[in-house]
């Protein structure tokens, strides 16, 4: 049976019990270790979300995500060689819940770009600088380190809103593949990159909402 | 016993639905803001007026309590729910100065707000979201809400992650996105559009400012444009496998599918560009 007071921790910390419920909540969290150890993870969340995701939009990591993604660009070679579809894609059947596709999306992600060649330069057709390479080692930690906060977020969200979130992840990520394998066959084409970086790039804002979605609930 | 039971309920019903079972007025300069964090169930209607005050009315069983705090800075109104309890319908009928700064945030709340010219901000899980009469920065955002806009000026970014977006009547920049609803945008008077959508539709109708610049893609949905006269544009479109039509000359250019195209219409002023993977792309005149 779960414990119902799993899903008020983030009012307690919020300081949105009453008296009475936050005293009763903090005799509960000295006899639960899973209560505790939950809250320190959405103590963490927090502090992590309000640096990152609330209080600072213009400079938190999503930007410096979306930028890394389009320089990079995705090559044939790196797509479906770690194919971040397939794994997600088969965790997803299996669990049912939104963070667990999330992180796995995130953490496969990071998988495939830390693997990434360098892209080639626009202009003079020559792989990139250190820029590209740093921005992938940029993207890959900044996903791996999203990953690890996102994962006591689990609680925070309604099974309503987690049944679209994973939803969308599955619609999308079964698009990435199918872009994916079209690009395996036809690796010049420009506006197959196009969709793929697009995807990735709604996969991650539909992320990043469904953190701040979590962060704001009651 | 059963008519007593009927009876007192009959009673209650009318008492939690009719009357409000918070009330308060508070001053608030003009330039304040309104926070209103969180709202479970039920609606929120925000509305502008011209008094330099807020007025809060909540109706709601007696289980809810409302906690309404005022400071120089502003109003903020939260909604406290005795633990382990389940969601309950509340209603909450607010009124504030025009130029006051709104932030909402709730579950399943549906809110409107309406005749505000500050700034909008408004997060719901699954709650629909209208917002009408407006002006000012408008960020609205939802998992499983709809996003409804009417005659709106300013910027304007909304994200829906699994329903539709409608705008009808926005003078101002716009970036609408999402991932498996239609968007619908008519009476647009806009140099910066941007809508993006995985799995819907996306329409536009109205008339493209010379020197603007339109982003519309979508993967499986179709693109639809009907645009007032004159036409001053130049459209870049790519399609995967997507049908494409249009009622201008292409002046010779010959649509392949996988590859953009480009052609211009009249003086060329407006940047367009259209992609869909697999949805057809229409262009008409209006």
């Amino acid at each position: 049976m779960e414990d119902p007071w799993r899903e008020r921790l983030s009012d307690y910390l919020d300081g949105e019990l009453t008296e009475e419920a936050e005293a009763e909540c903090r005799r509960h969290l000295g006899s639960c270790p899973a209560c505790r150890n939950d809250l320190a993870g959405i103590e963490r969340v927090k502090r992590w979300a309000c640096q990152h995701l609330a209080k600072q939009p213009d400079v938190d990591a999503w930007p410096a995500i979306q930028r890394a993604i389009e320089a990079l660009g995705p090559s044939s070679k790196s797509l479906p060689a770690g194919s971040s579809s397939k794994i997600a894609g088969g965790r997803l059947a299996v669990r049912k819940r939104f963070l667990a596709a999330a992180v796995v999306l995130l953490a496969a992600l990071a998988l495939v770009w830390r693997f990434l060649p360098a892209p080639p330069d626009r202009h003079s057709g020559q792989t990139t600088s250190a820029t590209a390479t740093a921005d992938a080692r940029a993207l890959a930690a900044a996903a791996e380190e999203l990953a690890q906060e996102l994962k006591p977020l689990e609680t925070a969200l309604d099974s309503e809103t987690l049944g679209d979130l994973e939803e969308s992840l599955a619609m999308l990520e079964t698009f990435s593949a199918e872009v994916a394998d079209r690009l395996e066959e036809e690796p010049e084409n420009e506006l197959l990159r196009e969709f793929l970086i697009r995807s990735w790039r709604m996969k991650l804002q539909v992320l990043r909402h469904a953190a701040s979605n979590a962060l704001n609930r009651s | 016993m059963c008519l007593s039971i009927a009876l007192s309920l009959l009673l209650t019903l009318p008492a939690v639905q009719d009357a409000p079972s918070t009330e308060r007025t508070i001053d608030l300069a003009s330039g304040g803001q309104l926070e209103v964090n969180p709202i479970n169930k039920g609606s929120v209607t925000i509305s502008g007026w011209d008094r330099e005050q807020v007025s809060i009315k909540a109706f709601h069983s007696p289980r809810i309590h409302f906690e309404i705090q005022a400071s120089k800075r502003g109003v903020k109104v939260e909604e406290r729910r005795p633990v382990r309890s389940a969601l309950e319908d509340v209603r909450l009928e607010i009124f504030v100065p025009r130029e006051t700064r709104i932030q909402v945030i709730g579950r399943i709340p549906r809110v409107e707000v309406r005749g505000v010219e500050g700034s909008i901000f408004v997060n719901t899980n699954q709650g629909d979201i209208f917002v009408s009469r407006a002006k000012g920065s408008i960020r609205l955002s939802s998992s499983g809400g709809k996003l409804r806009l009417e005659e709106v000026n300013g910027t304007v970014q909304l994200n829906t992650t699994s329903q539709g977006i409608v705008v009808d009547g926005l003078m101002g920049s716009l970036e609408a996105e999402t991932v498996s609803g239609d968007i619908a945008l008519s009476g647009v008077r806009s140099n910066r559009v941007r809508a993006t959508s995985h799995q819907g539709g996306i329409s536009f109708q109205g008339r493209l400012d010379q020197g603007g610049l339109y982003d519309f893609a979508t993967d499986k949905g179709s693109l639809d444009l009907i645009l007032e006269q004159p036409v001053d544009a130049t459209f870049t479109v790519g399609t995967v496998s997507g049908d494409f039509q249009c009622d201008f000359p292409l002046g010779g250019v010959v649509p392949k599918k996988g590859e953009r195209f480009t052609f211009s219409v009249g003086e060329g002023g407006a940047q367009i560009e259209l992609l869909t993977f697999q949805g057809p792309i229409r262009i008409r005149r209006r």
